[in-house]
């Protein structure tokens, strides 16, 4: 029988329909979800908006380091554990649900492009509440704001574009038992403790001037100044377009590195 | 009698030798990740910049309050891979129900915390020394009591590896990891004083701060804060180590239940 090439439109098809069967089971877990989002934020807003200011942490220092410390680094876990689930369903050991996936007619990139906007979509309804209800709680400290909510919401997606090119790759990049044994102390608490998430950049700069361009370096403090710039206005924050080239750059890169990491996992011949 | 308690005891000391040597190849491991990775960046991340981006340049005093309570999470995060292992074995091999049939699970289960205890009290001592090298005068150790921090340390370690140990027999799924992490070892350690002590959550709201007693976390943080940085602020020494050796006696206890109903041993 002659193979009959796929189209477009019959990727499409395939592509939606487990698309429609991850919404499912989004459905289904949300609630608890949403739960495990109501005590993190309001752990974040009592700790940024009540108790740092008591130790004598400046109003304007409040907005910033909420954006950076509850909102981005939400974001960021939720991709860690976008990558450990991922890892689980790479088939090193045994069947999974993504070799099945692998035998449907439907080219890999289809397929994890799937995966990745299906975490995008996921990312997007558990992390709005905290920036919408963190916002709300804390007006006074957000009360200077000079962005956008559109742009908000615009530079929010371009994060989680790069946050799930990134933890995919990762997750096809390393070995499955160093990964589950190191990846969070000898990877992500370096990207997560030497960026700009806890620290504005400027404020990091007037303290350590070589930590401040080391930071530079990692994609994480250009995901988190953005976030910054396009909800409370650029002044203060690094350069919108700045930091929107680098997130670009380290997803092109992102992307490269999860082609080498599929190829290495997944086509081993 | 003393040939039986002299074999139970012999089968006791061969557990932990096995534990030993099961977790021998992986001490190099724990000890960089946890005993070097850790304190190396939080001593960047909030000692040296955090705080002074925060507080000012020369405040070493919010620098070291900071950075006293930071160890909570490498703490935890030894105590939860550690035991963790009879997690995954109940959920796979079951190795540990072997165990049960040539010793009594009460046993089983204690040979496990002691040896746990041990093995996360070696990797967390490194942490403040190591960091007050990096560190220098931003961490202020001029009234630090060492042997204080040593034996706050040693009840930490103990209260953590009971608390984990009962949360790895009591849940039975692995979806129950995140659920751990999210909904309670979050509002524990974040509460518990990682950042903030008690007495400043104590003056947002008398009812919180009181609250705070019944989070073990509290006792490590406070404990440590006394020993390092010390005066009227903080819970005593004495409270912390009767406290988290508390604790650790009912997460004990617990964890004797929960493996009994999850075993059904007789």
């Amino acid at each position: 029988m002659q193979h009959m090439p796929h189209t477009w439109h019959d990727n499409m098809r395939i592509f939606l329909v487990l698309l429609q069967r991850d919404m499912k089971m989004l459905k289904n877990k949300l609630r608890s979800m949403l739960i495990d989002i109501f005590i993190t934020t309001t752990i974040e807003i009592l700790t940024f908006g009540s108790f740092f200011p008591l130790l004598g942490l400046p109003h304007e220092k409040i907005a910033p380091l909420y954006i950076g410390s509850a909102f981005a680094l939400l974001i960021f876990y939720q991709g860690y554990i976008f990558s450990m689930n991922l890892l689980d369903e790479i088939p090193h050991f045994r069947a999974t649900h993504m070799e099945y996936q692998l035998t449907l007619p439907l080219p890999k990139s289809w397929l994890f492009t799937e995966y990745i906007l299906y975490f995008i979509i996921e990312t997007f309804i558990i992390t709005i509440p905290v920036i919408l209800v963190g916002v709300w709680f804390l007006q006074s400290a957000f009360a200077t704001m000079q962005g956008h909510w559109l742009l908000f919401f615009f530079i929010d997606i371009v994060v989680l574009v790069f946050s799930g090119i990134f933890f995919f790759a990762l997750a096809f990049l390393f070995d499955y038992f160093w990964f589950r044994d190191n990846i969070w102390a000898r990877c992500l608490s370096w990207f997560f403790n030497l960026s700009a998430i806890f620290s504005t950049w400027y404020a990091i700069q007037a303290t350590s001037p070589f930590f401040a361009q080391l930071f530079l370096l990692n994609p994480f403090t250009h995901t988190t100044e953005i976030l910054r710039a396009a909800l409370l206005g650029q002044k203060g924050y690094l350069p919108i377009g700045w930091s929107l080239g680098a997130i670009l750059l380290y997803s092109i890169l992102g992307i490269i590195v999860a082609r080498h990491g599929i190829y290495k996992q997944l086509d081993p011949v | 009698m003393n040939n039986t308690l002299s074999q139970t005891w012999r089968i006791f000391l061969q557990l932990l030798k096995r534990e030993a040597y099961v977790y021998r190849k992986q001490f190099s491991r724990y000890a960089i990740n946890y005993g070097l990775i850790y304190p190396f960046l939080y001593a960047i991340a909030f000692a040296y910049i955090q705080s002074r981006a925060y507080f000012g340049e020369t405040n070493f005093a919010m620098s070291t309050l900071l950075f006293s309570g930071n160890i909570i999470i490498p703490l935890m995060g030894t105590a939860f891979h550690i035991t963790f292992d009879v997690f995954f074995d109940l959920l796979g091999n079951k190795f540990i129900t072997y165990q049960t049939t040539i010793l009594k699970p009460r046993l089983v289960i204690l040979a496990r915390i002691l040896f746990a205890w041990l093995f996360v009290f070696c990797l967390m001592i490194p942490f403040y020394p190591f960091a007050k090298i990096l560190l220098g005068n931003l961490l202020d150790t001029s009234a630090t009591n060492w042997f204080y921090v040593v034996l706050v340390l040693w009840g930490s370690s103990l209260m953590c590896i009971s608390y984990h140990m009962l949360a790895a027999v009591f849940f039975t799924h692995t979806d129950d990891i995140e659920i751990l992490w999210a909904r309670i070892n979050l509002p524990i350690f974040t509460l518990g004083g990682f950042w903030i002590p008690r007495h400043i959550v104590y003056e947002f709201s008398p009812l919180l701060g009181n609250l705070l007693y019944i989070n073990p976390a509290t006792y490590v943080t406070e404990g440590l804060r006394q020993a390092i940085i010390g005066g009227p602020d903080y819970l005593s020494i004495h409270t912390c180590i009767v406290a988290l050796f508390a604790f650790s006696t009912f997460f004990t206890l617990l964890t004797w239940h929960a493996f009994k109903k999850r075993i059904d041993h007789i």
